[in-house]
């Protein structure tokens, strides 16, 4: 019995709940914006894909943490 | 490694001899770099190198020559003539003017851009045609290596340090690591913040292009070893859509990583240029 793997994928899916909680926001102010003004939309969608991979970013050091902890335990 | 080889055989041993059992260890294989050419281990100084040539590195030279290849051919051809010049020369010519124009001069203006706009432009279609290789059956993403990522990092380190201290002196860029107006008491509390801060900023960005490029990967993997866990006809069709949906994805973050690297690591040498208090 190998708590790591446990580990692993709790730790994967908490942080997946985190990261797209986060991203979800993020792309709902982004459309509320873009309703409201119209013209900024090419704007607001690059701040909006810019902002998004780095959310993404943070989301996959965890994922880096729980591979290594899978192939530790292996 | 040694440690995968030993459950792997223990889960054969496990599951009886012939009938082959499905661990996913074995999947990692997949993504684990592979030596090509063993060439023997050099010592520099203490640490041992090892020289031989592995796919990845076949895969850096392969982005490299590439990048040369094609970029010499269309500069050619851009220098030539005026008018309509092909395909491949529209096509690298829009790539190169979005990140000269909308990246590099939008975020750093037009003066400190003109020098800093070859640097930008190399590590875009470097980093890029590194991703895209990856994709094509048969090769492998060299930037899925973390030392790939972190070299790259630690150019665009070596550059934002190097330019601030050639842009403001020495003493002066060392002073700016606090805040002006800053109780003296908070100074030797603010130094170490400030220098981690500066280190983890290429840290990030090693970090997120290489797990970009590994989770793709990843996912792709384990959807191909479903059909082997359930060993049924039924679950090809499904698996093979999803993977199909998934290299789409990927496609897309292999520009958008290249994009979001890019982007970062001229923000970084625009604020170590132009300190903006």
């Amino acid at each position: 019995m190998d708590l790591g793997f446990l580990a692993a994928g709790v730790g994967a899916g908490i942080t997946v709940f985190g990261a797209g909680f986060g991203i979800g926001k993020l792309a709902a102010a982004a459309l509320e914006s873009m309703g409201r003004q119209p013209e900024a939309a090419g704007d607001l969608r690059t701040s909006m894909v810019i902002a998004a991979a780095l959310i993404e970013g943070v989301a996959f050091f965890s994922l880096v943490i729980c591979l290594l902890l899978t192939m530790k335990s292996a | 490694m040694a440690e995968h080889e030993a459950t792997h055989e223990a889960v054969q041993e496990a599951a009886g001899h012939g009938a082959e059992q499905f661990d996913f260890v074995h999947m990692f294989h997949h993504l684990e770099d592979q030596v090509v050419i063993p060439l023997p281990a050099v010592q520099v100084g203490g640490l041992t190198v090892d020289l031989s040539i592995t796919k990845a590195v076949l895969m850096l030279w392969t982005s490299g020559l590439l990048s040369l290849a094609l970029f010499g051919l269309v500069a050619r051809r851009l220098s030539r003539s005026d008018v309509p010049r092909g395909g491949l020369t529209n096509l690298f010519e829009a790539m190169i003017l979005f990140v000269r124009n909308e990246m590099v001069y939008d975020l750093m203006g037009k003066e400190t851009g003109r020098k800093f706009t070859p640097y930008f432009l190399t590590l875009f279609f470097f980093i890029l045609f590194c991703n895209l290789l990856g994709l094509v059956p048969f090769m492998f993403t060299a930037t899925a290596q973390v030392a790939v990522t972190g070299g790259l990092a630690l150019l665009t380190f070596l550059l934002v340090q190097g330019s601030g201290i050639k842009e403001q002196g020495l003493g002066t860029y060392l002073r700016n690591l606090v805040p002006p107006g800053l109780p003296v008491f908070l100074v030797p509390i603010m130094i170490p913040i400030e220098i981690v801060g500066h280190l983890i900023k290429p840290f990030a960005l090693t970090i997120r292009l290489f797990a970009n490029m590994t989770a793709g990967h990843v996912v792709i993997l384990s959807m191909f070893g479903l059909i082997f866990l359930f060993r049924t006809l039924a679950v090809v069709v499904p698996a093979i859509a999803f993977v199909l949906f998934i290299s789409m994805l990927e496609l897309f973050v292999a520009f958008l990583q290249t994009y979001i690297f890019v982007f970062l690591s001229i923000l970084f040498v625009n604020m170590a240029v132009h300190p903006e208090h």
